[in-house]
């Protein structure tokens, strides 16, 4: 059986400064990293059995999301 | 730095810090999540946070966690009604379940979805067969879910995750071909999916079962690696831990015991005894029992006790008839043959009543070894008597069914040597995993 579940919000809250951190190293744009921290959320909240450390598994699916955004963005526009 | 630091650096280290300081590292040590956030830290001091930060990105994830809240609240309200709904499915025959799922829209819910898939994975080893269907059904939910809600990757996912219990059914009743199909449409879905690596693991653990049923035990070994790897580097270290216990018995059934010996061990530091007390006891219960089987009969002794009160929290006879079994073997171990024998007996008997032929037949050949050591011919002769008419009543396959004959003949005519019981109890050790293992009478 899953431990109870803590507010999906108050692990944002704590993660707010560190995922600001992080969209502004990898430059996404606000609209962007909202929809990444939504989707991400969204999978955490529907899975069970849940990650043992819901923090560290919504930490490493933002920035894997934000990786693949930057590769996406180096396709389309390679430096000169 | 790429190199591991010497023991001496990092002990250096160590006692050169503070004592406050020393907390903080080892804190480190064991915390995935602080781990995670050093990566992003020290944070740069120049650009006030207003500017860079958060006045950029404050107003975008406050309506996500607007929007994410009202979702959490909607999944959790149909994992509070799915017990309802599971039970008035199955209250339905079987033949029209597929049917009502169909048509009533009430059962198009994620918290069913996620129910007739933890039900599966949860009844296999009690019955295949319905684990099988539940997961079949499961599968039939998933098309009618609607994806612009749930998201279409998300419903991959467990897709994925039900063809795996469906695979894991198959392996255990030993339908291989089966178990390959359910493993590759698994696979299938996975690549889908939202790419969570949660998933993967889970895939990899239960596919490692597979290929140990299947005797691959390399390929098997290489699947739980990848899973544990992968479950530490999403911080999930108790389901790191449950992978090691699986790569044990790899080990244990390839016939590798001392190699199980220092997986449980790390196992150990990883299993967390709040959320799966049973997955703890499993794993002290079997490191004693390797122990036991090495020769190293004040460690286990040491586990043994130890583990007493985890023990005592799970009274049924499943467990308790493994523990005086491996009570029996540590005090054989330290010399005390009247405990021994007397341990060994109440876990034969408690066997016997659970109807578990194998494990009384091992337990009935250490016995047996414990007779001809002795030699007690008059003992082994009534034990003889005792063997054979009780197996061949119950499920043993023909191979150990002969052997045991073999070793009755033996017992019998005052032959049976302390070597030929051991024979026969190591043959029927590995039989049990491999029951197309033959039985060598010459030796």
């Amino acid at each position: 059986m899953d431990r109870p579940r803590p507010d999906i919000g108050e692990t944002l809250d704590r993660l707010q400064p560190v995922l600001e951190w992080i969209f502004t190293d990898y430059g996404i744009p606000p609209d962007q990293a909202a929809a990444i921290v939504e989707e991400c959320c969204r999978i955490l909240i529907a899975k069970r059995p849940r990650p043992q450390e819901p923090a560290v598994w919504l930490l490493r699916n933002v920035i894997e999301r934000c990786e693949r955004s930057g590769e996406e963005k180096g396709f389309e526009d390679p430096p000169a | 730095m790429k190199i591991h630091p010497h023991d001496k650096v990092l002990e250096q280290l160590i006692l050169s810090l503070p004592e406050r300081e020393k907390d903080v590292v080892f804190h480190l040590a064991r915390c995935a999540y602080c781990r995670a956030r050093l990566y992003y830290l020290p944070r740069p001091q120049e650009a006030p946070a207003s500017e860079k930060g958060a006045g950029r990105y404050a107003a975008a994830l406050e309506r996500t966690r607007g929007r994410v809240e009202s979702w959490a609240l909607a999944v959790e309200q149909e994992r509070d009604e799915a017990p309802d709904l599971f039970v008035e499915l199955m209250g339905r025959p079987a033949g029209r379940r597929e049917e009502i799922l169909g048509t009533d829209p009430r059962f198009h819910s994620w918290g069913l979805f996620e129910l007739l898939i933890e039900r599966s994975r949860e009844t296999t080893t009690r019955d295949a067969a319905w684990a099988e269907d539940l997961g079949l059904l499961a599968l039939g939910l998933s098309e009618r879910l609607d994806a612009s809600r749930y998201g279409a990757e998300l419903i991959e996912d467990l897709r994925a995750r039900a063809w795996a219990c469906v695979g894991n059914a198959c392996r255990s009743r030993s339908d291989f071909d089966g178990a390959e199909e359910a493993f590759g449409k698994s696979f299938h879905h996975l690549e889908r999916g939202t790419g969570d690596a949660l998933e993967r693991g889970l895939l990899l653990d239960l596919l490692g079962s597979l290929r140990r049923d299947q005797r691959e035990f390399e390929a098997a070994v290489d699947l739980l690696r990848k899973a544990v790897s992968i479950f530490l580097k999403i911080g999930d270290r108790h389901r790191a831990g449950r992978s090691l216990v699986n790569m044990s018995i790899v080990h244990s059934h390839s016939g590798q015991t001392e190699e199980s010996i220092p997986v449980l061990y790390q196992a150990l530091d990883l299993i967390d005894a709040e959320q799966e007390p049973r997955l703890l006891l499993c794993a002290r219960h079997n490191l004693t029992t390797y122990l036991a089987d090495s020769g190293r009969f004040l460690e286990a002794r040491d586990l043994y006790r130890e583990t007493r009160p985890l023990y005592r929290e799970f009274g049924e006879p499943w467990v308790q008839n493994r523990r005086h079994w491996v009570r029996a073997k540590i005090a054989g171990g330290l010399g005390n043959a009247g405990r021994a024998e007397s341990l060994l007996l109440a876990a034969r008997e408690g066997f016997l009543a659970e109807g578990i032929p194998f494990d009384t037949a091992l337990v009935s050949l250490e016995i047996a070894a414990l007779y001809a050591g002795q030699g007690r011919t008059a003992d082994l002769k009534r034990l003889a008597e005792e063997i054979v008419p009780v197996f061949a009543s119950r499920h043993i396959h023909r191979e150990a069914l002969a052997a045991l004959a073999f070793l009755k003949q033996a017992m019998e005519a005052e032959t049976a040597s302390l070597d030929l019981v051991l024979t026969v109890a190591a043959y029927l050790r590995r039989a049990e995993n491999d029951p197309a293992l033959k039985f060598e009478a010459s030796r």
